[in-house]
């Protein structure tokens, strides 16, 4: 098709200068020979297996839980492994650095002692658990999953925008986006070398038994579902699926005097050794967090305290979610590793710093400005695109709290083709990759990536309006011209 | 393979919703169809249907009469019946997305699309010309779904509740049907000419009864195999016998007990439910088929429900519901 008439008013994943980016090797070729008809058949058909395959997610509107089909834009997003490579190895060594500091939170503080992260930081942390400290998980690790959010700028910098260390979802999309992509451009995966990703939940069992606490016996797994309500309660019970765990809610389990967590089953109770739980903290036990929980089981943290069972993540790992704390990243690596920091962060003001927040207030109107605790994307001013009345809102909001907002410049996120009213239209796009960490690392071979279909949009979030594209890590040197 | 007595349960009740989408759908196939077949004057009405699936008080608080249009919109795809087609599928998929993990991904998809397409399509239900395909939509969907599950799925506890949940349905279903319909035609018989049915000449009254024994026998799925074991003309004794006690007869209720009895097999199974099976297929297997072909079908039937039920009663008690805390002797430590 011709390009020449494509704008994108940013970096566009695919097409430069009115052409297919000629570093993606014989996928630019491929790119410029396809035609819109062509992407419109596919996307038909990409439609109607979502529907068949009975892909949903689950959205609460109007008080009750509806089912959606999961919204796919059928053209991928490209990276050439040689980009993907120094990314996965800036992700392994933040993940190194983020366990280093969670495990130093719950232990001795030593990064406080040294003046690297301010006492009161912690002190405010709306996710830090004091039921944790003096707690040693096995092999010192807390964050087991992680799904960073990337973002890439106008000038091609790919930033990492957000940590997701409590119960990230969106695994399960990347697996079946890839799938649909295979029934779809099944030509290409014969012509060109896409890495695959379907080893994620061989992966994720080997590392979720590697957290058994009973050595030589073979380790019964749950996945810990707040329950079929829950948004992302198709990802649970695919996960469960893929590896062959029981799928289990809260009321499936139960702790006994002795600290040890059974789950009912059809021949009497069996007990449990590793829990891959998908419920927040403060839901997990009742007996040690919100009373009222009923998504929990009873007495949970004792029995993760005394180590009859492992859980992942650890509770309180969502510590270093906190968008302050993201701020200190760069320092936490130099601090634990002696690196300079591979995948930088966006840069960050934090509004907890006088000097930085009168800069903020200053500039309110150009920056983005977010809450340290939300996640989804709530609760965040775009400077640009706020009316006056929002921007004053937010002032006083800073002033009262100011520990709890960091301010960032607003990125020129990328874009790349999207069908939109049957056209091919730039649209903005982040990347969120897996990453593992355990006796083995490892990462997503790209990651779920999320698309907003409206034009102008950043929001990505399926719950409003976002869609997804699958993302093909690529050799460029590889691969036969079509 | 831990099998949680929460996933079991929806196992169980996916394999009894599925069974009695299916089996609903084919009764209001075969009526249908001996509707087309029988004159005006033979009498039959659409009230019987109401009386097998257990829903006429039901039905006559929603609609003003029992006639074609309103029994079959009832049955086929009124969300306020519990039982209708569209709910039992609504009910399967609700249940089979609690045990998505376990159920094979082919036969999730099957209950996932059939749901929605028959509920979309809802409004083909009732009109004759577009109802059978409707309700052969159904029926074949849920055939793909036992193929998938028999041709995929291990042989495993969950496999066993399933298959527990779908048999214990087709005895009830079976059963239910004979205590309608052939209850109905026995007494009819009993009347003589001069009956219900009274400006009929005596032939012409053979000719209906005996399409509706064949009527009998198509709800369950049982009309061709008959006419390969039995020879002769349909009759009452043959069919009760046949639908009963055929051990070969996928949905004969002793053939049905069977399968339950050896779904519970590999499990681990509390002797009151051995006991309970065996007496259920005693009574089946012994009944006095030379009275019931006369009289007291329907009494014998309401015993034979009531031990259906409890049998439902005690499987829940033995698997879902059993008291956790306290320890078992197959606690696994």
């Amino acid at each position: 098709m011709d390009w020449s008439t494509y704008r994108s008013s940013t970096w566009d994943e695919l097409i430069a200068d009115g052409a297919p980016r000629p570093e993606l090797g014989p996928l630019a070729d491929y790119l410029a020979a396809l035609t819109v008809s062509d992407v419109r058949a596919r996307q038909r058909a990409a439609e109607a297996a979502v529907q068949a395959m009975g892909i949903t997610f689950t959205v609460y509107q109007d008080g009750a839980n509806l089912d959606r089909a999961w919204p796919l834009d059928v053209l991928p997003r490209v990276i050439t492994t040689q980009e993907w490579d120094r990314v996965e190895a800036g992700l392994l060594q933040r993940m190194r650095a983020l366990n280093l500091f969670i495990d130093d939170l719950y232990g001795a503080q030593k990064v406080i002692a040294d003046g690297v992260l301010p006492a009161e930081l912690l002190a405010d942390s709306a996710n830090f658990r004091p039921e944790c400290c003096g707690i040693s998980p096995p092999q010192g690790v807390w964050a087991h999953i992680s799904g960073c959010d990337l973002v890439r700028d106008g000038d091609g910098t790919i930033y990492v925008l957000e940590d997701n260390l409590r119960v990230p979802s969106g695994v399960s999309y990347m697996l079946e986006n890839r799938k649909i992509t295979k029934r779809v451009f099944g030509d290409l995966f014969r012509d060109l070398d896409i890495q695959p990703v379907d080893d994620y939940p061989a992966r994720l069992y080997d590392l979720l038994a590697s957290l058994t606490p009973r050595r030589g016996v073979e380790p019964a797994l749950v996945v810990l579902t707040p329950g079929v309500h829950n948004s992302a309660y198709f990802e649970h019970a695919f996960l469960a699926q893929q590896m062959g765990a029981a799928l289990a809610e809260g009321s499936d389990l139960v702790v006994d005097d002795d600290d040890v967590v059974w789950m009912r089953t059809i021949d009497g109770r069996k007990r449990v050794d590793v829990i891959y739980r998908r419920i927040d903290d403060l839901f997990l036990d009742p007996e040690a967090f919100r009373p009222d929980s009923m998504l929990g089981v009873p007495g949970l943290m004792r029995a993760w305290r005394s180590g009859t069972v492992a859980i992942a993540n650890a509770p309180g790992a969502g510590v270093a979610d906190d968008k302050v704390i993201y701020s200190y990243v760069p320092e936490l690596v130099r601090y634990y590793l002696g690196e300079d920091i591979l995948l930088p962060n966006v840069p960050t003001w934090r509004c907890i710093d006088p000097a930085e927040r009168s800069h903020v207030l200053a500039h309110l109107h150009e920056l983005v400005v977010k809450p340290a605790n939300e996640s989804g994307g709530y609760g965040i001013l775009i400077g640009p695109r706020a009316t006056p009345e929002e921007l004053d809102e937010y002032r006083i909001r800073i002033e009262a709290d100011p520990r709890n907002f960091i301010a960032q410049p607003t990125l020129a996120i990328s874009t790349a083709p999207t069908l939109s009213g049957g056209q091919l239209a730039p649209r903005h796009l982040d990347l969120r990759p897996f990453v593992l960490s355990g006796d083995r690392a490892y990462v997503t071979r790209g990651g779920l990536t999320r698309v907003a279909l409206r034009e102008g949009s950043l929001v990505v979030n399926s719950s409003q309006g976002g869609g997804s594209k699958d993302t093909w890590i690529v050799d460029p040197t590889v691969g036969a011209r079509p | 393979m831990t099998l949680l007595s929460s996933a079991a349960e929806s196992l169980y009740w996916t394999g009894r919703y599925l069974e009695r989408a299916e089996g609903t759908a084919r009764i209001l196939a075969t009526h249908t169809a001996l509707f087309m077949d029988l004159p005006r004057s033979a009498g039959l009405t659409w009230a019987p249907l109401l009386a097998i699936t257990g829903t006429s008080d039901q039905f006559d608080e929603l609609y003003p009469a029992p006639d074609e249009d309103h029994v079959v919109e009832f049955l086929a795809t009124d969300g306020a019946n519990s039982g209708s087609v569209v709910r039992s599928l609504e009910q399967a998929r609700f249940n089979a997305r609690v045990t998505r993990a376990i159920v094979p991904r082919d036969a999730y998809e099957i209950i996932n699309d059939v749901h929605r397409d028959a509920a979309e399509r809802a409004f083909e239900a009732v009109p004759r010309r577009s109802r059978l395909a409707w309700l052969s939509y159904v029926i074949d969907r849920c055939r793909a779904f036992i193929g998938v599950i028999d041709g995929s799925m291990p042989r495993d506890p969950a496999w066993s509740f399933l298959r527990l949940g779908r048999h214990l349905e087709r005895a009830d279903l079976t059963s239910r049907v004979l205590d309608v319909r052939a209850g109905a035609l026995i007494e009819a018989e009993g009347a003589g000419p001069g009956g219900p049915s009274g400006e009929l000449d005596p032939e012409e009254l053979q000719a209906f009864a005996d399409l509706q024994w064949i009527e009998v026998l198509r709800s369950v799925e049982a009309h061709q195999a008959y006419r390969r074991k039995v020879h002769s003309a349909v009759g009452g004794r043959e069919v009760l016998a046949f639908l009963l006690q055929d051990r070969l007869l996928p949905r004969s209720v002793l053939h049905c007990m069977e399968q339950v009895s050896s779904s519970l097999a590999p499990l681990r199974h509390p002797d009151e439910l051995v006991e309970r099976c065996t007496q259920i297929q005693r009574y089946v297997a012994h009944a006095r088929l030379e009275v019931l072909e006369r009289d007291g079908l329907r009494e014998w039937v309401d015993d034979l429900q009531v031990l259906l039920g409890q049998l439902h009663d005690e499987i829940g008690a033995a698997y879902f519901h059993a008291p956790v805390v306290a320890p078992t002797a197959h606690d696994d430590a």
